[in-house]
């Protein structure tokens, strides 16, 4: 009862499939396919195009023209609702799961296939009955009256599998051809890895082709016949995975380069300014911070210092940040700036006592985009006459200095922030900090959706920053901004800080091998996150 | 840089996020639409002007129409604070209704003096203001919900108090004063009316807290990250929207000269379409006083014009309720964001 293809065709066949955005080529002429019965991983880092690609398949992008995708053979149109994209044959397993908590399993199952009725009223009989021959099938012992909320995240995975295979009730419906998992391991505890992999086992041998999204190398090995793998929108290749290993996968995924020409010029620089340099004192003293990830870090930043914190994503990089701002409440570990205690209860006390946080989410955290370049530049620190009403003359002095000194365009004060370039906003992030005159700034992913030319504006800034005596911190997935912007970059791995790396060993390939824990020596990857946003 | 092998190339995938929609419609038409409103305003007032020279050209009938509607203004105004922080108080008919109902209340044959009989009814509203305040801000329940629930316990306390009868009994005669008070032939609501206009557009435009009020509407999580105590602004908020909502009744008792325990909850609707219409014009997309203003006056021009003509009595709500929904819709499209 469960569907299969029964023709010979691929599955999933993509070719060409382009997608631009306002002129940006997020996609570039990407072909793949995945046969029946197969599973495919998809790999590539953060901002190659993995969700864009699996978003036009589901119908949430259009792809360019020239584009075409055909499942089980069958020409998908142009365009069409997401809703429709299992009239395809297609079905998404999402991170998020799509379930949804308050009901029981059976409702659960029942969404997107419609329920069993009587005549017009749910037949909850006949539902659970089908529920139960679904549960069974993929060995989930669970009650179909259960609620989903209830349920550990394992078993609301493979639910969410099972309802993307169950079989659809309309007589005529298209059978499932292609599943796409997108990092379905992503939330799974270690050992129930293999219950999942059972369940895809289950999939794949009713023929339908089974499309992976991972960061897991080792998974890849575990369960993929083959891997496609994404670079800046480009497919690099399709590889069987029975003739790769995990260093050959690694470095097919982000690129080959010789560690000699790793920003060698501007590492040599700085070496260079730091060399003869009195030792400066210690300005951030972090203590064996734990949070929730984050465990017994301990961290220092001196005067003038720019430090760099390298991890992945789930390492507890930005929960760091949080935990050294105060925005998230320590467990324990102490923090001071300057040798002076900083209290934990709040941002407002870490500010007090000097330090500045740019927030990785700029648009939700970072900056309030219905408000105008001045009315944020100042947001930190509003200056005020002598009864309390605004200076607004003060306020347009520094705001026009500001907007010259970090060279923000358009440079008209009143312009509603939302309404500028991502590279421009964090630009006024950073002068409405840059006003307190930090003793500790703090940026996470400072130069996240900035175009090139503000990235180096930024970079000059916090350098001028740092030489004129702040200590600096910053958080950064992109290592070649660290390597190119620190003097000191340390490891985060698990949330613990394992290593640091500065001079000639601070080096993009380092903090690749020493984030991931590949060790050069061994070819094993202990630590299998990959560049991913929680 | 060219050449990669970590992380990186970000570029491409992160460029969508940062391109925006072109806007240039809306910006045009948000450009376009700042005085649609006002003379929206004068269209009516033509309008009516020629079709009843008689009766809607006076000066009498200028000074009825915004003196009637001084109170909406005041209430409209409260509700203009706590949107601006993102918030809906839907308790300020009922907390307006409260203020209307003590002030008489307590003046009733000489058991509290006029003036402290004012303070206290005000004083209540704040109060209530400030129980709206700390469920939103402390308690974490949705503003919609904690302010219904209020409402509702205020209809409650409303009912008790007055028996659910009109309180006219030894109500002291110079009650009326507060609205009958005309200097130079303006009515005193009128110039209440301004003072407080003027004293909230300077309190959201001028002061630090107006400020912080609008930071926290535009992003709660970047407020409170930029060092801005979240909790506070929400808690002042509410009990100044109280206070408006509190003044707004005593305007009201003044007019009626008794206690009327019916009056409150349906001015919560049009001083809503107000301020929404208000946010078309002059700041687009903005929650604004002149706007709130400019839509009070719009609105009551608008059904005075349709009752003059004789137009029976559902005119009225039918009027404010397509204006709300007008309002809201376009408010939700020139800001481009929910509203």
């Amino acid at each position: 009862m469960f569907p299969t293809t029964e023709t010979a065709a691929d599955a999933l066949s993509i070719r060409s499939l382009s997608k631009t955005f306002a002129g940006l080529t997020v996609l570039n002429d990407v072909s793949l396919t995945i046969a029946p019965g197969e599973v495919h991983a998809l790999l590539g880092q953060n901002g190659s195009g993995k969700s864009t690609l699996i978003k036009c398949l589901a119908g949430v992008h259009r792809p360019d023209p020239g584009s075409s995708i055909q499942v089980n053979g069958r020409q998908l149109p142009q365009t069409f609702p997401p809703s429709e994209s299992s009239r395809f044959g297609l079905a998404f397993v999402h991170q998020d799961l799509g379930l949804i908590g308050d009901m029981t399993v059976a409702e659960n199952l029942a969404i997107g296939t419609g329920f069993e009725r009587s005549g017009p009223l749910i037949n909850w009989r006949s539902q659970k009955a089908r529920a139960i021959e679904i549960l069974d099938s993929f060995g989930l012992l669970i009650s179909p009256n259960a609620f989903v909320r209830d349920l550990p995240v394992t078993a609301r995975t493979l639910l969410a599998i099972a309802r993307a295979f169950q079989p659809r009730r309309e007589a005529n419906a298209t059978p499932l051809s292609v599943l796409i998992l997108d990092e379905p391991t992503a939330a799974l505890p270690d050992n129930d890895a293999e219950l999942l992999f059972e369940a895809i086992a289950r999939v794949t041998a009713a023929g339908v082709g089974v499309g992976y999204v991972t960061h897991r190398l080792e998974e890849v090995f575990r369960i993929a016949n083959r891997a496609s793998i994404l670079r800046d929108g480009v497919l690099t290749g399709t590889f069987l995975v029975s003739e790769m290993t995990r260093r050959s996968l690694f470095t097919a995924i982000v690129g080959e380069r010789a560690a000699t020409e790793l920003n060698t010029t501007d590492t040599n620089e700085k070496v260079q300014r730091k060399i003869g340099d009195a030792p400066q004192p210690v300005v951030l003293r972090a203590v064996e911070l734990t949070g929730v990830r984050v465990r017994d870090a301990s961290l220092t930043v001196k005067l003038g210092e720019i430090l760099g914190i390298a991890g992945l994503a789930g390492s507890g990089r930005s929960e760091l940040a949080r935990l050294l701002f105060g925005s998230q409440k320590l467990t324990s570990g102490s923090r001071s700036i300057n040798d002076i205690a900083i209290a934990p209860a709040s941002p407002k006390a870490a500010m007090r006592a000097g330090i500045a946080l740019v927030p990785e989410d700029r648009r939700r955290d970072g900056c309030i985009l219905d408000m105008s370049i001045a009315e944020n530049i100042t947001l930190a620190k509003i200056r005020t006459t002598s009864i309390g009403f605004l200076n607004l003359s003060a306020e347009k002095t520094q705001v026009k200095q500001a907007i010259s000194a970090l060279d923000i365009r358009p440079r008209d004060p009143s312009r509603q922030l939302g309404t500028l370039s991502g590279g421009n906003q964090q630009k006024v992030v950073l002068a409405k900090w840059l006003a307190r005159n930090p003793k500790l700034l703090i940026l996470d992913e400072p130069v996240q959706g900035v175009d090139v030319g503000a990235k180096a504006d930024i970079f000059a800034l916090l350098r001028e920053a740092a030489a004129s005596g702040a200590a600096i911190l910053v958080i950064d997935s992109d290592f070649d901004n660290l390597a190119n912007l620190c003097d000191r970059v340390a490891i985060l791995r698990n949330g613990q800080i394992v290593s640091e790396l500065e001079g000639q060993r601070l080096t993009t390939e380092n903090m690749s091998q020493a984030t991931f824990g590949v060790d050069d020596e061994t070819d094993l990857v202990s630590v299998d996150q990959f560049e991913e946003k929680p | 840089m060219t050449t990669t092998l970590a992380p990186p190339a970000k570029p491409p995938a992160r460029g969508p996020r940062q391109a925006r929609p072109p806007r240039n419609t809306r910006a045009k038409l948000a450009s376009g639409s700042r005085f649609a409103l006002p003379v929206l305003l004068l269209i009516f007032i033509v309008i009516f002007s020629i079709l009843e020279p008689t009766t809607f050209a006076t000066l009498n009938n200028a000074k009825t129409v915004l003196s009637t509607q001084s109170v909406l203004a005041l209430v409209a105004l409260a509700a203009l604070l706590t949107l601006v922080i993102g918030e809906f108080d839907l308790s300020l008919g009922a907390q307006m209704g409260l203020s209307a109902l003590l002030l008489p209340g307590l003046t009733a044959n000489g058991a509290v003096p006029i003036p402290v009989a004012i303070v206290l009814s005000i004083a209540a509203t704040t109060f209530v203001g400030l129980c709206n305040g700390l469920l939103v801000a402390k308690a974490k329940v949705n503003s919609f919900i904690a302010t219904i629930g209020t409402a509702a316990l205020i209809g409650a306390v409303v009912l008790a108090y007055s028996g659910g009868t009109v309180i006219f009994q030894g109500v002291p005669a110079e009650l009326i004063n507060i609205s009958s008070w005309a200097p130079l032939g303006i009515p005193g609501p009128i110039i209440y009316v301004a003072i407080i206009s003027v004293i909230v557009w300077v309190f959201l435009k001028r002061t630090p807290f107006g400020r912080y009020m609008s930071a926290v509407g535009g992003s709660k999580d970047a407020a409170r990250l930029s060092g801005i105590n979240t909790d506070r602004v929400t808690i002042v908020t509410f009990m100044l929207a109280g206070t408006l909502a509190g003044i707004g009744g005593v305007v009201e008792a003044g007019q009626l000269g008794s206690g009327n325990p019916a009056v409150g909850p349906s001015f919560l609707l049009p001083a809503f379409a107000a301020v929404f219409l208000g946010a078309t014009a002059y700041y687009v997309g903005q929650f604004n006083v002149w706007g709130t203003i400019t839509a009070v006056v719009t609105l009551a021009t608008g059904v005075a014009g349709l009752n003059l003509l004789g137009l029976p009595s559902w005119v009225e709500p039918a009027f404010n309720g397509v204006a709300l929904l007008v309002a809201v819709a376009l408010t939700r499209y020139l800001r481009g964001k929910p509203v």
